[in-house]
């Protein structure tokens, strides 16, 4: 009963994104930072770098949809608003790839449009984004 | 000045007479030994102060690091590493630290802020065994992996040094 009274409370509270509104740079660290480290560089083999790819895929409409799409980003408990500018500030802050002067900014429409669309095979689609890059 | 040659060479005979070379020999190596083991001591690690700590870190930090109650740890689920050999923030000789983590947020009373905190495992020898805390403020189910404390983080060490050991309590930064 306490238990399900605890589920209850914590239903409340992500139901009030106001009372955990944290800068972009805190819901990193909240966020992605247990795997992709403090600046974005991953684990080699594990977790992939977000350093100098993160800013090429946005550059491309299936690489925008990507990293909206892979799970951590899909499925985290931010709010569209909140994972838009999220990805925004990552790629200021994280890349090692200055951003280009066609670079749009990610939008919170985009993020509702594409983050509900499961991505199955994460390394697949990574691997045929690096090649598009790479063209 | 001949008496004061004969001063110093019967003392020097005196002192070689009563010691041996061995002993100076033992009473250098300790002495060594001792100066080595120095900031080992738990009061070494006190005088580390502000100054040997990251930006970020708060002015104050109220409570005992070593128990379960203290403020970094409300999301701990793990043996504390300053019982096993490290402290908060380093890990025991012979273990490594992940680097994949569980990362959560704590309250400080001493300033009122809230702390994002990263629960950096230590891996490479079997558990440790002392000091064991399980505060689960804001854990997360297991599917929930990247913000559960009930996951073995050692398992994403690139070493492959799976075996779980002890837990640190490393601050981040504010959260804000």
């Amino acid at each position: 009963m306490r238990q399900a009274t605890a589920w209850l409370l914590i239903a409340a509270a992500s139901a009030s994104p106001a009372a955990l509104a944290y800068t972009p740079q805190v819901n990193f660290q909240l966020q992605c930072m247990g795997c992709h480290r403090l600046d974005g560089s991953g684990e080699e083999g594990r977790v992939p770098s977000v350093r100098s790819t993160l800013v090429p895929f946005a550059m491309l409409a299936e690489g925008r949809e990507y990293v909206i799409r892979v799970p951590g980003v899909a499925q985290s408990t931010l709010s569209d608003e909140d994972t838009a500018a999220l990805l925004n500030w990552m790629a200021r802050h994280l890349s090692n790839v200055p951003l280009p002067a066609g670079f749009a900014d990610f939008t919170a429409a985009e993020v509702a449009r594409s983050r509900h669309q499961p991505l199955p095979a994460v390394k697949e689609a990574r691997a045929r984004l690096l090649e598009s890059v790479a063209r | 000045m001949k008496w004061l040659d004969a001063l110093a060479e019967g003392s020097a005979r005196a002192v070689a007479r009563r010691t041996s070379r061995r002993s100076l020999l033992a009473g250098i190596g300790a002495l060594l030994v001792g100066v080595a083991a120095l900031p080992l001591l738990p009061v070494a690690r006190g005088a580390e102060g502000p100054a040997g700590q990251k930006p970020g870190a708060p002015k104050a930090d109220p409570g005992d690091p070593s128990s379960c109650d203290y403020w970094r740890h409300c999301a701990i689920d793990g043996f504390l590493c300053g019982c096993c050999g490290g402290s908060q923030t380093t890990c025991p000789p012979g273990t490594d630290m992940s680097a994949v983590t569980w990362i959560g947020t704590c309250h400080n009373p001493g300033d009122g802020k809230d702390y994002v905190i990263s629960y950096n495992d230590c891996c490479g020898k079997s558990s440790c065994g002392r000091c064991f805390c399980n505060r689960n403020e804001r854990d997360t189910p297991l599917y929930r992996s990247g913000q559960s404390n009930d996951f073995n983080w050692c398992s994403g060490n690139a070493a492959a040094n799976i075996p779980y050991h002890c837990s640190t309590a490393r601050i981040v930064g504010v959260a804000e």
